[in-house]
């Protein structure tokens, strides 16, 4: 077992094993081997059953450089002898191992953790799906009416708006995309009216804003978040203001009655907002604080944490929120020049967060 | 040269009848063969070297469905030649 054995060893083996004397033995071995580079010299291959194929393989020349001067030198293309064993001799050999078989692997190896994390998200976002989706549904109903003649691009529209929902995670986003969306549809609708044999393209361009809409809006929610700026509500406002402003005018281009109704339709967006933070206020406060959204304010330490080895803000913030998109309250509270660098032992203030509604 | 070539030959060259030589190589190869898998190193001197390698169990990927198999570890016999060898052909 792992013994180095040489020539004569082998010889002795062999003699043994056929029964010829050694110097018979060494004979027959000595020319098997000389054989066998005679054969390479004048064919370039020699097969020999149960041992395998000896074969000359032409290497091309090429290029390199010397590492000590940096000098580029050609090497010399040449033969190369190269040995593929037989099959029953790597079977004989890999006997050991013979009992596994590739197996499929399921899933990432790595990651796991992340995955579900991944779901306990999702399972948030249904939450504040769930809450929110009341407010959007009377612009939706108003859409209608207005778009009677063109029942099939409502509903596309409606499909659309659930879409964004799904998208946009926070709540603050999602009334931004809301607004924009019922703004957007709304007008749509009204030129739609105008014009009536509505092209083809035209159901594929709305599509093409409408996903454009919620990828703009997922990206202010990141840049927000990385810039930790109260915007967010001022954006909000805005849109809320333009909303009755931009239906005025998309209205104007219509009948009398479409501005009528969409006035009407207006009025609900702007008592949305009570009517949710009831709905919330009755819910236990557990439900509230984390789940729903991402803008806090800071009011005041809960208690101060002490850096743990391998400890991220990540991590920190999943421990003391129950989820991981807050860490940079943590940071912000803390004045952390460099976030990537904790260091084990560091005391940390958590900071309480208010949700701002 | 093939396997039957590489018989008359040596029986001519060693002045054996090809029987013999076709059972003598046998015996050789199975001695050989039985060192090997017994994970040993056999170093013939102006030849080579004849080795067993071990091969790590490793996963790849199909990039056309992304499937991830896990392929066990082997052995491999290898044969590694002399450097007087491969001067010899350079």
């Amino acid at each position: 077992m792992d013994a180095k054995l040489n020539y004569s060893d082998i010889v002795a083996l062999f003699s043994e094993a056929c029964g010829l004397s050694i110097a018979d033995a060494d004979a027959f071995s000595t020319a098997f081997f000389e054989l066998i580079v005679e054969g390479l010299e004048t064919d370039g291959i020699v097969k020999i059953n149960g041992l395998g194929t000896f074969k000359l393989i032409a290497v091309e020349n090429r290029e390199s450089v010397n590492v000590n001067t940096g000098e580029r030198f050609e090497i010399k293309g040449h033969k190369k002898l190269t040995f593929t064993p037989a099959d029953s001799f790597k079977e004989t050999v890999n006997a050991p191992f013979a009992l596994f078989a590739p197996v499929e692997v399921e899933g990432e190896i790595e990651g796991t953790e992340e995955t579900v994390a991944e779901t306990a998200d999702v399972a948030d976002e249904d939450i504040s799906e769930a809450t929110i989706e009341e407010p959007a549904a009377p612009i939706v109903e108003i859409e209608e009416t207005v778009a009677d003649s063109l029942p099939d691009e409502s509903t596309q529209d409606n499909a659309l708006q659930d879409v964004s929902v799904e998208e946009a995670p926070v709540v603050e986003n999602e009334t931004v995309a809301k607004n924009e969306d019922a703004v957007e549809s709304v007008a749509s609708d009204n030129t739609g009216n105008e014009s009536k044999p509505v092209p083809k393209n035209r159901l594929a361009i709305f599509s093409f804003a409408a996903i454009f809409i919620a990828i703009l809006s997922l990206s202010a929610y990141a840049f927000l978040v990385n810039e930790e700026s109260p915007a967010a509500d001022n954006i909000a406002d805005n849109v809320k203001e333009e909303t009755p402003m931009a239906v005025a005018i998309e209205g104007d281009k219509s009948s009398e009655t479409v501005v009528a109704d969409t006035i009407i339709s207006v009025t609900p967006i702007e008592e949305q907002p009570f009517v949710l933070l009831d709905t919330l206020a009755k819910r236990p406060l557990a439900m509230i604080t984390v789940k729903d959204t991402t803008d806090y304010i800071i009011s005041g330490t809960v208690v101060e944490h002490i850096v743990e080895l391998e400890e991220t803000l990540i991590k920190i913030s999943l421990k003391h929120y129950g989820d991981k998109r807050l860490w940079p309250y943590i940071v912000q509270y803390n004045n952390l020049s460099k976030p990537n660098d904790l260091a084990c032992g560091m005391v940390l203030k958590i900071p309480r967060l208010v949700p701002r509604f | 040269m093939n396997n039957k070539e590489f018989i008359s030959a040596l029986a001519k060259k060693t002045g054996v009848t090809v029987a013999d030589a076709t059972a003598n190589v046998e015996t050789l190869l199975s001695t050989i063969i039985a060192r090997l898998k017994d994970n040993d190193q056999l170093n013939i001197s102006g030849f080579g070297v004849f080795e067993v390698k071990m091969r790590k169990e490793k996963v790849l990927v199909n990039p056309k469905s992304g499937e991830r198999m896990l392929i066990p570890p082997k052995l491999v016999p290898a044969f590694r030649p002399s450097s007087k060898l491969k001067d010899k052909f350079k």
